[in-house]
């Protein structure tokens, strides 16, 4: 279905970004290379202004992964009305065993664009650059993971055949035992919701720890690399909850289990404010530790505090609405009388 | 901060599109192709859509199975007698005979779809599809009733008379009244209609009796409709069971296949057109290179100049976009698509006439944003970057 | 204050065109005072300057500008500083066509993030101020010699800044518009800031605002002769 229009679509979005990340690279390769923040050189001077050339690039390439994602969802919610078998978006990425880890790179691409963003601003506040090379190793390391995105895309979308019999979500989210396709039942959702819970709180507690410095600034390394690995798990943990436990309620359907029918407008839409709040809440988190991490270098001593403090601040906040949200409908449900 | 951050955007918004207006001779020439381009994507996806949208409509009335039989992979005659072999199946509500074949008029070149059905009744309307119903005005002995699609009233010649005739295998001449017209709403799938008594199918095709073509079977409960479809298949030896959403489905296929086609087509005019965006853009006058002197001796840093060429950029592509989309709007709605029906309706002696109500989604809106603004936006981010690189000691 | 030590500037040096515009500038300038440099075209006075206003770092040396180190600072945060600390006004004004006159004054505050209500009543005043409110619409291809001058100091003062750097401000006007202007330099000089101007006009050099002349020559400083 390489013809498709959808595919056309979400390929050109990959070529754009790969374009502007190889670009981006090759800025990145020789500040990499002959940076010396001593000199004032009219080499060092053009490496100073390439900085911005490649932050543009790296700032434009996020926009269009953030609006890839979507397409990708969208995509397949149309490819879902084509493929015999699939009933959703879900169903549709899993019509062959590119889909979702597609989806998954993707996501992953989001974030680290998102954390070279951050360094950066960190960065160029400081009169010295210290992080200059470190975030330009960060990109050496996103680039094949584009090159990996790109390169799953475009067999997902290969091999994707019209009359190929798929899974769709019902099936492959449900709880019955045995059918082939539990990827996401391992623990019964009571369970899953205290572990989510107690994610949620620790990683809620270290942010405020890294907001206020409280203990030893030896400890600030581990607290900040915690948190980037607590708001990972929280992310992805997020993502289990509303597909197994949330949305049923949504849809009012038990066995209608599915993360991206949430975008549709018979649900009112209310994938966009969650799934926003919940992106929100982990690449603040994110930030804030990376500047936590980063406070110590030479100049980033306010910027980095400043940050730090903002963005702890908006974690948290849009950690709170969205737990309010995934929390409001199976909340409703039962105090309404329903069954547990 | 955050104030501060979009205070400052809205400044160089502001300034920005202050720029363009003081080039607007050259902006506008970038504008009118971009638009263009748009138009012709945007004309696609609504020319699809709404070919979707008309397929959509007419298929409601499609049997929700068809069971046909294969014979050395090709469709063979099933027999009657293979409806009690189904009939059990829990879950059906209605199972009907239909002989469903194509006539090929030697004397036009046109080839007629034929579907006899058992409930055809000239007394009564056919129900399920728009039809002109005309009644029993032409009945007599050996003259059977049809209802057919626009375009056979054109190549038979019906407009003034009543009735014609079709040559059976031996020749022999089969005559036939109109007992109704297909709308012209319909016209995407009954355009090279025509629908008869299943016995004056049979009749013309000149299959022996007990044969048929297909059986359609109703369903009570969609949601049951591939379970039943299943036990079908298991039932008849060397059948082909077709479902009502196999046929949506491979409708849609075949537009986004063409829809698609055409688009690869355009992508080298696309592609074309951001090697002319990024030209454009890349060239700086003596004057636009003063200016940026200027802005950067008090005070503007490298990326406040980048901004404001982005945000030119942006204006521009939004422009365009908005232009072309409505130009395509006006394109389908006013003009019936004119200049992308034929390529995506296909070549037909019988071509129906078919009135184009474009379908706006928002997802199609993103994707045409995906594969224009995005892309220009991004080809002009180095020569944005060059065109701010002037140094600001060139004016002193 | 300003203090520079053993500035050198090059350009392209190493290369057949090397040109060493600036060599050993030693310069200490208090704050509120004004002082002119003089000398013949090409001394290097514009150099000079552009180092004093921020627009380029020196080769080797040290400059200190208002406190600040700018030998290796860079390209950025000079603009920032510059941003905050020096009013420019340019030998011939450097004015934005197409622009009026209060846009081309407010255009320093856009990147600033500054508001349009504040922007229109930070240079309602200095317009004001320079008797320039009557020509404030006007586009600045129609507006005089003498009013583009002002329109050009106006722009300068809108960050209020404390060092006022001129390069050869009244080299294209005649004598009594180049009367105004030093009058201005005064008024700005008794508002208490530092004033820096680069010129071969003797009425320059010679006016009582002006409280030192130094003379460059071939990239170098000599002393004045007053």
């Amino acid at each position: 279905m390489l013809t498709d229009v959808w595919s056309i679509g979400l390929l050109s979005c990959s070529a754009v970004t790969l374009f502007l990340a190889l670009a981006g690279v090759r800025t990145g390769y020789r500040i990499f290379r002959y940076w010396n923040t001593e000199s004032s050189s009219e080499l060092q001077i053009r490496l100073e202004e390439e900085v911005y050339l490649s932050a543009a690039l790296v700032e434009f390439g996020f926009v269009i992964q953030l609006l890839s994602v979507l397409m990708l969802v969208l995509a397949a919610d149309y490819f879902s009305t084509i493929l015999v078998g699939a009933m959703c978006a879900a169903g549709a990425l899993s019509a062959n065993p590119f889909g979702i880890p597609a989806l998954l790179v993707k996501l992953v691409t989001l974030f680290l664009s998102a954390a070279w963003i951050v360094c950066h601003k960190l960065d160029i506040s400081s009169e010295y650059y210290p992080l200059v090379k470190r975030k330009y190793l960060l990109l050496f390391c996103i680039l094949p993971l584009l090159f990996l995105d790109a390169t799953l895309l475009l067999l997902y979308l290969y091999n994707l055949e019209p009359d190929i019999i798929t899974s769709c979500c019902g099936v492959l989210f449900s709880d019955q035992v045995g059918d082939g396709y539990n990827l996401f039942n391992v623990l019964p959702t009571s369970g899953l919701l205290a572990l989510y819970a107690a994610v949620s709180l620790v990683s809620a507690s270290v942010t405020l720890q890294l907001m206020s410095r409280r203990g030893s600034s030896a400890a600030v390394p581990l607290t900040g690399s915690c948190a980037i690995g607590l708001w990972i798990i929280f992310y992805f943990f997020s993502l289990l909850v509303i597909t197994v436990h949330t949305s049923p309620y949504i849809y009012a359907m038990p066995h209608h289990r599915c993360p991206f029918d949430l975008l549709k407008a018979p649900y009112l839409a209310i994938g966009y404010p969650l799934y926003f709040l919940l992106h929100g809440a982990v690449i603040a988190g994110i930030s804030c530790a990376v500047a936590a991490l980063t406070e110590n270098q030479r100049g980033l001593a306010l910027p980095a505090a400043r940050l730090r403090f903002r963005a702890g601040c908006l974690s948290l906040i849009c950690m709170l609405f969205f737990l309010l949200m995934i929390v409001y409908h199976p909340l409703i449900y039962l105090l309404r009388g329903g069954e547990g | 901060m955050l104030l501060g951050n979009v205070n400052r955007h809205l400044n160089i918004l502001d300034y920005a599109l202050g720029s363009l207006w003081r080039n607007r001779f050259k902006n506008c020439g970038v504008l009118l192709v971009f638009s263009l381009v748009i138009f012709i994507i945007a004309s696609f996806r609504l020319v699809t859509s709404s070919l979707d949208n008309s397929a959509e409509q007419v298929l409601s009335s499609v049997p929700d199975i068809t069971v046909q039989k294969m014979t050395a992979g090709r469709q063979d005659v099933v027999q009657r007698i293979d409806i009690a072999e189904i009939a059990g199946i829990f879950g059906i509500s209605e199972i009907k005979p239909r002989i469903w074949g194509y006539y090929f008029d030697e004397l036009n070149g046109a080839n007629y779809t034929v579907i006899g059905d058992a409930a055809f009744d000239a007394r009564e309307q056919l129900p399920g599809l728009a039809i002109d119903y005309r009644g029993t005005y032409g009945e007599r002995a050996g003259v059977s009733p049809v209802v057919v699609g626009q375009s056979i009233i054109t190549s038979k010649n019906l407009v003034v008379r009543n009735s014609f005739s079709l040559f059976r295998p031996d020749l022999s001449l089969k005559s036939f009244y109109l007992s109704g017209v297909f709308a012209e709403t319909t016209s995407l799938v009954t355009s090279d209609l025509i629908v008869m008594g299943i016995e004056d199918a049979a009749d013309l095709f000149g299959l022996a009796d007990g044969e048929l073509t297909d059986i359609i079977v109703s369903v009570a409960n969609p949601t049951e409709i591939d379970t039943v479809a299943r036990k079908i298949s298991e039932r008849i030896v060397g059948s082909r069971v077709i479902t009502k959403q196999q046929i949506r489905k491979t409708y849609r296929a075949a537009f986004g296949w063409r829809s698609g086609f055409g688009l690869a087509c355009l992508l080298g005019s696309i592609a074309a057109f951001i090697i002319f965006a990024w030209d454009k853009a890349s060239g700086l006058s003596e004057e636009q290179r003063r200016e940026v002197a200027i802005l950067k001796a008090v005070g503007w840093q490298t990326t406040d100049v980048m901004s404001v060429r982005f945000w030119e950029s942006v204006v521009i592509s939004i422009l365009a976009y908005v232009l072309g989309y409505l130009m395509a709007s006006a394109h389908v709605l006013v003009f019936d698509g004119l200049l992308l029906k034929p390529v995506l309706l296909g070549w037909s002696v019988l071509n129906p006439p078919l009135s184009l109500l474009p379908v706006f989604h928002l997802s199609d809106l993103l994707l045409i944003f995906s594969i224009s603004v995005l892309p220009y936006l991004a080809a002009t981010i180095m020569p944005a970057w060059r065109s701010a690189l002037v140094r600001p000691d060139s004016i002193v | 204050m300003i203090t520079l030590e053993s500035v050198h500037k090059w350009y392209n040096r190493g290369a057949p065109n090397a040109v060493h515009a600036l060599d050993d500038i030693s310069l200490f300038v208090q704050d509120n005072e004004a002082v002119c440099i003089q000398g013949p075209s090409g001394s290097g006075k514009s150099t000079l300057l552009s180092i004093i206003g921020c627009l380029f770092a020196p080769t080797s040396g040290t400059a200190i500008i208002h406190g600040k180190p700018l030998s290796r600072l860079p390209d950025r945060f000079l603009t920032l500083y510059r941003r905050e600390t020096i009013g420019f006004i340019f030998q011939r004004f450097h004015l934005i066509p197409g622009l009026s006159v209060i846009a081309n004054i407010t255009i320093p505050l856009l990147p600033l993030g500054v508001s349009l209500s504040e922007r229109r009543h930070r240079a309602e005043r200095l317009l004001e101020r320079l008797a320039l409110s009557h020509r404030k619409d006007f586009d600045i291809a129609h507006i005089s010699g003498g009013e583009l001058q002002r329109a050009a100091i106006a722009r300068a003062l809108i960050n209020e800044p404390p060092i006022i750097v001129a390069d050869e401000p009244t080299a294209h006007l005649d004598e009594q518009l180049s009367n105004d202007f030093m009058s201005i330099i005064a008024e700005l000089k008794a508002d208490g800031k530092t004033i820096l101007i680069a010129s071969h006009d003797p009425l320059v050099g010679k006016h009582v605002a002006i409280d030192r002349c130094l003379s460059m020559r071939g990239g170098r400083l000599t002393e004045p002769e007053r």
